[in-house]
């Protein structure tokens, strides 16, 4: 059994009086396997954020559904649903998303508390995860304190800590300068290395070229995929790009 | 209508940000009206009118004054409220190409199109309340009035001249700090957090120490007219204190709390602690204001209900009977008061008139310093030095006899023996002395009704000890002078109405005044004529009391909405994330909760210390009135902070619903 399934997803915007509906999505399938690291690609206007919206049930599909771990969310009642996001997902989002209010290290510790997570264990979860991601001495430290990268780098911290089944991720390197994108693309192979399976969305081919497997989403459907399999990342970049010239001719 | 560009954008403004703009300009109309009313009242002829009118005209102007100088200051600050949250749009217009000079005008544009509508409500709002208030204020006094309506244009003036003048100064003052700042600083003014700070211990302790020291102030503060200036001090003080304790007090705590990590890192506190941390400056004098205010409409509302509460029986204490009359006179001859006891009785048995409880009483008196419990020192020159007034003090002898006709009771005293009630002092320790003469105290009477026949030893500051003594003493100073003063008081009952008794008062007056002659003086009373100085001044008291406590208390309001308002827009980001990455609505909930109970019960609850410690003054001040009922000033008291609390947690509910539907949308 996958560890995610998307069958069927459809997802109609509907305008304030109902005159005008945008269809974002409109027949999404596909599946994630455990440990995997997918990327999703497709124009501006596609659908990628919807999709993940969709994904992090922070939205409702029109049609479809979704399973993970065997578990439908349909079958998940709306009260449930943020405990559930809490405990199963991970996100990373392009603005960081991080509080002013809180130093680093209770921003990454901001889940834990909300999920009722005991005060003494909280550090030591975090030790490993901080050591990992290199960012230990800037615990202290508030998000205007800190560069972006390093404000990236919590944020995942805080998006592993709850040890979620898959960390969903927005363009995660969209506010980063070059070298801190490629720091963060490659602690997001070193954590898939360990197990953790993401999805991440993306326009930056060099960030895709990381990935085991390329989605590419046009007009409301999975288009068309490639997997890595053995390639080496520069192998992987080429094809991304010669897909997406394809892709970018196909639709003419 | 067609707009001009600038007008049109103001107007735009104001309707874009109308969730500030309205209570803003609700408040500056209550403030017109209440100012106009007041205004009104205080010039108007209708209460130079009637008696007992011209005092009441003095406090309604002091009032008005008051209301000046409180909202020109309070409008000032609360329109900075405003101006945070606008100086983004400001900032825009200026990268978009704005000057300074066109902003200049939108703001131009902004202040008279406020000025217009809350001058209109509020002048119309007064002009239709104040016939109201005129009722209810001449039924406080007791007086009728007619239901004829009136506008004084000569008010409307005032009130339209003095508002101008304020929101003129609030144009220049944004004017000036928006000239002051460059367009980045302009947009980014009201996400600007500030910097983590450092918990100010000094600051917290200074608070305390000035605190300290200005409750001791106000707790020793024997005789408030002296010590006047001694008790704006204290007021003063108080204020700073507040200030620098609310916003060391609150970093303090917050960062005390922060350090506790088994009560920061539950979902409860977590979020409201930090976001206090966040913004403690700004909370801290907040809440230093809110508690100020609520201060002020807890002393302001407590006193002066107590006054009018007491009104009736301060007056009854000054004016046992209905007529009173009191004869100083010298030497130990009295057949002047057997003839002045004729006379009146005379007259009233020619007018027919009904009077019963006839109660007479010749007191011998003397002026001394009360240098201790049970000295008094009469040398005059020696009193005279003590011009401070809390050592000053009346020995008034009665005489036995009298006394046990006046309660029908049977004492007989020895000469060195006495019954003794003290006047706003101490009580008398087991003897006292003054001069050659000691008496052993016997007895401390209870009932003041028993001695004391209301008039001057009544209404004046000075206290009194009232002596019964079996014989009058002599008491003489060094050059063999007699120090004691000798004093008739007689009073009765009559049922007169109003006219009568002034007339009849009148009539005798002019007989009597004109049978005395100098170093002898003579004062009448009625109750009648006193009612109107008593009830009705007592009254407008309270009147104003009550206006400007609505005053301060709907200010306190406006500040408690536009902080939850103002951090609602901040915080609503936050916890959009928050409810992103696993915040549930409850928790929302809970967490709001949470800070109500952290830091918004601070402002009550030192409100109500501080009433705690302003208490004796407020007492001694009222005992100036009259007023010694100590339970009913008690209850007020306990009434107006009950009542207070209940609105300001009331308020506190309501504006943190408008802060949950922002953030949790
Ligand atoms: N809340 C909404 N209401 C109506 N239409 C929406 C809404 N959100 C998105 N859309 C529409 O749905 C389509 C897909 O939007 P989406 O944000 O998913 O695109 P995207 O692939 O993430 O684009 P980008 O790469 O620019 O971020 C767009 O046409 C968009 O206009
Ligand atoms: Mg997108």
């Amino acid at each position: 059994m996958s560890l995610l399934e998307v069958n069927g997803l459809k997802k109609v915007y509907k305008t304030r009086f109902g005159h005008n509906s945008v269809e974002a999505l409109k027949d999404v399938n596909f599946s994630v396997e455990q440990g995997e690291y997918i990327a999703i690609m497709g124009e501006s206007g596609s659908g990628k954020t919807t999709l993940l919206n969709i994904l992090a049930a922070l939205d409702k599909p029109t049609e479809g559904n979704i399973i993970l771990e065997g578990k439908s969310f349909s079958q998940i009642k709306s009260s449930q649903m943020v405990e559930f996001r809490r405990d199963h997902l991970g996100f990373v989002f392009q603005e960081f998303n991080l509080l002013d209010t809180f130093s680093l290290e209770d921003n990454i510790y901001l889940p834990l508390v909300l999920a009722g997570e005991s005060p003494k264990n909280l550090k030591k979860r975090l030790d490993p995860i901080a050591k990992r991601l290199g960012i230990s001495s800037l615990l202290k430290k508030y998000p205007y304190e800190v560069s972006g990268g390093q404000k990236q780098r919590a944020a995942v911290a805080r998006a592993l800590i709850t040890n979620p089944e898959i960390i969903l991720a927005d363009e995660p390197t969209g506010a980063l300068d070059s070298k801190s994108s490629d720091e963060l693309l490659n602690l997001f192979s070193e954590i898939n290395q360990l197990g953790q399976t993401i999805l991440m969305v993306t326009h930056s081919t060099k960030a895709a070229s990381h990935a085991s497997r390329v989605l590419f989403i046009k007009d409301g459907v999975v288009f068309h995929q490639i997997y890595k399999g053995n390639m080496t990342n520069e192998q992987m970049y080429q094809k991304i790009s010669d897909t997406l010239t394809l892709l970018a001719q196909g639709g003419e | 209508m067609k707009l001009g560009f600038y007008p049109r954008l103001a107007k735009e403004g104001i309707r874009k940000n109308k969730q500030l703009y309205i209570p803003y300009l609700l408040t500056c109309a209550c403030m017109s009206a209440v100012f106009y009313i007041l205004n009104y009242l205080a010039t108007g002829d209708l209460l130079s009118h009637t008696h007992g009118g011209e005092s009441a005209q003095t406090v309604l102007a002091l009032g008005f004054v008051v209301i000046l100088i409180f909202s020109g200051i309070f409008l000032i600050y609360t329109n900075s409220f405003l101006i945070r949250r606008r100086k983004k749009e400001f900032g825009l217009y200026n990268i978009l190409g704005m000057n300074k000079k066109n902003i200049g005008r939108i703001l131009f544009w902004e202040t008279i199109i406020s000025l217009v509508i809350s001058l209109t409500g509020g002048i119309l709002a007064g002009i239709l309340l104040s016939k109201g208030s005129e009722l209810l204020l001449m039924n406080m006094m007791e007086n009728e009035v007619g239901f004829h309506m009136s506008i004084s244009w000569g008010s409307v003036l005032t009130t339209i001249v003095v508002y101008t003048f304020i929101h003129g100064i609030i144009f220049l003052k944004t004017m000036v700090s928006i000239t002051f700042s460059n367009p980045i600083e302009l947009v980014r003014a009201d996400t600007f957090g500030e910097k983590n700070p450092k918990a100010n211990w000094l600051l917290g302790i200074a608070g305390v120490v000035i605190l300290g020291f200005a409750y001791i102030i106000a707790i020793t503060i024997r005789d408030p007219i002296s010590a006047l200036f001694l008790f704006f001090v204290a007021v003063v003080l108080v204020i700073i204190a507040t200030y620098l304790l609310m916003i060391s007090g609150s970093v303090l705590m917050c960062k005390l709390l922060q350090k506790n990590k088994n009560y920061y890192y539950n979902k409860k506190h977590f979020v409201s602690i930090s976001q206090l941390v966040y913004r403690m400056k700004r909370n801290g004098a907040g809440l230093a204001s809110i508690c100020i205010l609520m201060t002020m409409v807890l002393v302001t509302i407590s006193t002066t209900s107590c006054m009018y509460f007491g009104s009736r029986a301060a007056m009854e204490h000054r004016y046992p009977r209905d007529y009173m009359v009191q004869y100083d006179f010298q030497g130990t001859d009295t057949t002047k008061v057997d003839e002045l006891r004729s006379y009146i009785m005379d007259t009233l048995k020619e007018k027919n008139v009904e009077y019963s409880d006839v109660v007479e009483e010749i007191t011998t008196s003397l002026p001394g310093a009360r240098l201790s419990k049970d000295y008094i020192e009469i040398d005059y020159n020696a009193v005279n030095g003590y011009s401070s007034l809390d050592k000053l003090c009346y020995i008034r002898f009665v005489s036995i006899d009298e006394y046990n006709q006046h309660t029908g009771k049977n004492i007989t005293l020895k000469d060195d023996e006495c019954l003794s009630y003290s006047l706003r002092t101490d009580d008398l320790g087991k003897t006292i002395t003054m001069g050659n003469k000691e008496y052993k105290v016997i007895e401390i009477i209870e009932q003041e009704e028993d001695v004391v026949l209301g008039g001057d030893a009544v209404s004046d500051i000075v206290p009194s000890i009232y002596l019964v003594v079996n014989q009058m003493p002599s008491i003489t100073n060094d050059k063999g002078e007699d120090m004691l003063e000798r004093c008739w008081h007689f009073c009765l009952n009559w049922k007169l109405d109003k006219e009568a008794d002034a007339l009849l008062d009148q009539e005798m007056n002019d007989y009597m005044f004109n049978n005395i002659v100098p170093g002898e003086r003579l004062f009448t009373d009625t109750k009648e004529q006193g009612r109107s100085d008593y009830i009705g001044l007592y009254g407008t008291f309270f009147y104003l009391g009550s206006l400007l406590s609505f005053v301060f208390l709907i200010s306190a309001v406006l500040i408690i909405y536009y902080k939850q308002i103002c951090e609602g827009y901040e915080d609503e980001a936050r916890f959009n994330i928050m409810q992103k990455v696993g915040m549930k609505k409850e928790d929302i909930k809970k967490s709001i909760n949470s800070q109500m109970l952290t830091i918004f019960i601070f402002p009550i609850a030192l409100a109500v210390v501080h009433l705690v410690f302003a208490f004796p003054m407020i007492q001694k001040i009222l005992l100036l009135f009259g007023i010694l009922d100590l339970k009913l000033l008690i209850s007020m008291t306990a009434i107006s902070c009950l009542i207070c609390t209940i609105i300001y947690v009331v308020v506190y509910k309501i504006t943190s619903n408008t802060y949950y539907k922002i953030v949790s949308h």
